[in-house]
């Protein structure tokens, strides 16, 4: 009951992003805010209330994890908007937020059986970090989008209602930056967590699943993109550009592994 | 009765303006001057560089024909002392200005508070300007009731206007454009360095605007090094030689030139080597010279935006086109305002005339309190009471309803007959 109630906030909220982007009224960017919000407190309750009431972890079952990926979601534009104050990366985040509910919806939040190799406390802490740095990732993505759009309207010297809504150039540069090294912490801590856990349990087993290889590639992806952008300076265009060509990649990999390698 | 009179820049030439024009030093004078006047009650004055109007709260309005009320009437009047003051003909200051009264000078203040009557239209200044005229009249006791209710009614018409529509959102100048189009590439201008190239009047403006939008620092270069100290000094930055400009190229974020020279100022090949130095950082050119001072081919390098004066004029262009739509919705708030505004007038003229019926009716009613009283030899105070306060409460159940249905219709100026007016004040 609580996830459908989270679930209209997130689809209001969205309406009011786009309402934002056409008429540009600061009212109702601030609606989409408080929208998004009690959309949050709503997922956060729900979770705190399966885990009082059932016992559930964020990760017992398909529903927890997509309620976590939302809450995740939620945090991250809350962290880019504290900073930057710019409420259009979430007319992109809150469609994912609205498609993770939905999904959550769909499946029966069920407790499923615990198994001993999922059991351990290493899981709990290692996912969270995995999942933020996941939602980040595809925050830069998004922000590298909005790059390469307005970098585009500017050369072309378009001047449309986009180009009038979406922030400077120089923020949205800052904006991929801050996502990118945020995600890279968060997935740093998350991976070095979940190798302890892997270290604890059937290495050979836990490296066959598509989780883990996801997990790793998206590590790897980070880590050349911050090496890269350490050793020679980046201009924000090919940041940009590579992070987008990375979250395909990684997107494109992850599909090919779970669906073929795995099989 | 509101009535103004005034010139603007469609009105009359500078040569008019100037003379016409109020400075601060004589408001005080000018105050005391027009408020001895029988005729005027209120007044406010304003005076800008494109407009200087009179307005004037006034008894009796009785023009176009003198003869009927009085040998002269207040408007004729108001134009002879005007035309004294400022040492014009009353027939030439008739040529250049403009007269209006009642609703129209109200819809007419409201049009110039939201910037409606600008010269640029929906220029936000004005509204300024207009706060500060109201300040000036209370300070010289030129605002009344009338005046004070007109004043927070100004107000929140041009707040609404600005707020509601995007009048004043687009910039409508060349060097305005191009400081709006910079924050779309730097988002705090106050970290940003700009350079201006040329000392002329256009380079003078842009800076204006780049250090009214709270830029970081300015450097200017010109080939007379003496200008480009003059203007540094002005906005206070510094000045570099002509030679030495392509030097401090990679420092700079933000370019705007505009020089007399025939051939690129700003080459390729400068801003190739500037952007070594920074390529992360973005470079924008403004190229406001004709002919143009910046190679157009500096743009095919990666982060460098470069607008010349035709990609400026045509957002300016659109801009104002936008803002012509946006101004006739401001006109729609303007004259429900003055309506409202009228419609408030018109309510509080009822206060007096209820209550003049009021003391009416209570001055009867007390004769004829005092006629029974004797006839009967009623002398017990007890019964005096009784009796008022029986007259009492018949008096109020009776006027009640009338005073209500004429404060429910007292704005419905001119729209009824005698018999139907006794016949809705009546109406139970």
């Amino acid at each position: 009951m609580i996830s459908y109630i989270s679930l209209i906030f997130y689809m209001i909220a969205f309406v009011h992003i786009m309402l934002f982007l056409l008429w540009g009224n600061r009212n109702v960017r601030n609606l989409f805010n408080i929208f998004m919000g009690i959309g949050l407190l709503f997922n956060i309750a729900d979770m705190a209330l399966r885990y009082f009431n059932t016992g559930a972890a964020p990760t017992s079952t398909l529903y927890d994890v997509m309620n976590m990926v939302c809450i995740s979601f939620g945090i991250t534009y809350f962290i880019l908007y504290a900073k930057y104050r710019r409420p259009l990366v979430g007319l992109f985040i809150s469609p994912f937020m609205v498609a993770a509910s939905l999904v959550a919806i769909c499946f029966p939040p069920n407790v499923s059986p615990s198994y001993p190799v999922v059991d351990s406390i290493w899981r709990y802490v290692h996912l969270p970090f995995i999942v933020l740095g996941t939602t980040f990732l595809v925050a830069a993505f998004i922000a590298s989008l909005m790059y390469l759009i307005q970098e585009a309207q500017l050369k072309k010297k378009n001047f449309g209602f986009i180009f009038q809504r979406f922030p400077a150039l120089d923020t949205i540069a800052n904006i991929n930056d801050t996502s990118l090294q945020i995600g890279f912490y968060f997935f740093t801590i998350g991976s070095a967590l979940g190798f302890v856990w892997m270290l604890q349990n059937n290495l050979e087993e836990i490296l066959s699943s598509a989780k883990i290889i996801f997990s790793i590639l998206t590590w790897f992806l980070y880590a050349v993109l911050m090496i890269l952008k350490k050793r020679r300076p980046m201009t924000p265009r090919q940041t940009a550009q590579w992070t987008v060509i990375g979250f395909i990649l990684i997107l494109v990999t992850y599909v090919g592994v779970a669906n073929f390698m795995l099989r | 009765m509101l009535v103004v009179l005034g010139l603007n820049h469609n009105s009359a030439p500078v040569t008019v303006r100037e003379r016409m024009a109020i400075k601060k030093d004589e408001m005080e004078g000018l105050y005391k001057k027009f408020l001895a006047e029988n005729s005027v009650q209120e007044l406010f004055l304003v005076s800008t560089c494109n407009r200087v109007e009179y307005y004037f709260v006034i008894k009796n309005y009785l023009c176009d024909k003198c003869d009927i009320h009085s040998p002269i009437c207040d408007k004729c009047e108001i134009l002879n002392i005007v035309a004294q003051n400022c040492q014009l003909a009353v027939e030439d200051l008739s040529k250049y200005t403009y007269f209006a009264s009642g609703k129209e000078a109200v819809t007419h203040l409201f049009a110039v508070a939201s910037g409606l009557d600008s010269l640029v239209l929906g220029e936000p200044q004005i509204f300024g300007q207009i706060k500060d005229a109201f300040e000036i009249s209370k300070e010289n006791q030129g605002m009344g009731g009338f005046l004070n209710r007109l004043f927070e009614f100004t107000l929140k018409t041009a707040k609404k206007v600005r707020t509601v529509t995007g009048i004043s959102e687009n910039p409508v100048s060349v060097s305005y454009a191009a400081v709006e189009l910079a924050k779309k590439i730097f988002s705090d201008l106050s970290l940003a360095k700009a350079m201006v190239i040329g000392a002329g009047e256009m380079c003078e403006l842009a800076a204006r605007h780049l250090v009214g939008s709270n830029i970081g620092s300015i450097i200017v270069t010109n080939r007379t090094f003496e200008k480009a100290l003059n203007l540094a000094e002005e906005f206070s930055g510094d000045a570099v030689t002509f030679d030495r400009f392509a030097q401090k190229l990679p420092e700079v974020d933000i370019i705007i030139s505009s020089t007399g020279s025939p051939d690129f100022v700003v080459t390729a090949e400068m801003i190739r080597e500037a952007m070594k130095k920074r390529p992360s950082r973005p470079m924008f050119f403004i190229d406001i010279a004709v002919p143009r001072d910046i190679d157009p081919k500096g743009a095919e390098i990666e982060n460098t935006y470069i607008y010349d004066i035709d990609d400026l004029k045509s957002v300016v262009e659109a801009n104002k086109k936008e803002r012509e739509k946006e101004a006739k919705k401001a006109w729609d708030i303007v004259h429900n305002a003055a309506y409202a505004f009228d419609e408030q007038m018109e309510s509080l003229k009822i206060t007096p005339v209820i209550k003049n019926m009021r003391s009416y009716f209570e001055e009867k009613r007390n004769e004829e309190l005092q006629k029974y009283c004797e006839k009967f030899k009623i002398t017990d105070e007890k019964e005096i009471e009784h009796l008022n306060y029986l007259l009492t409460a018949t008096l109020n159940k009776i006027l009640h309803k009338p005073f209500m249905n004429l404060k429910e219709h007292a704005t419905d100026n001119g729209k009824y007959s005698i018999t139907e007016v006794m016949d809705i004040i009546f109406k139970k």
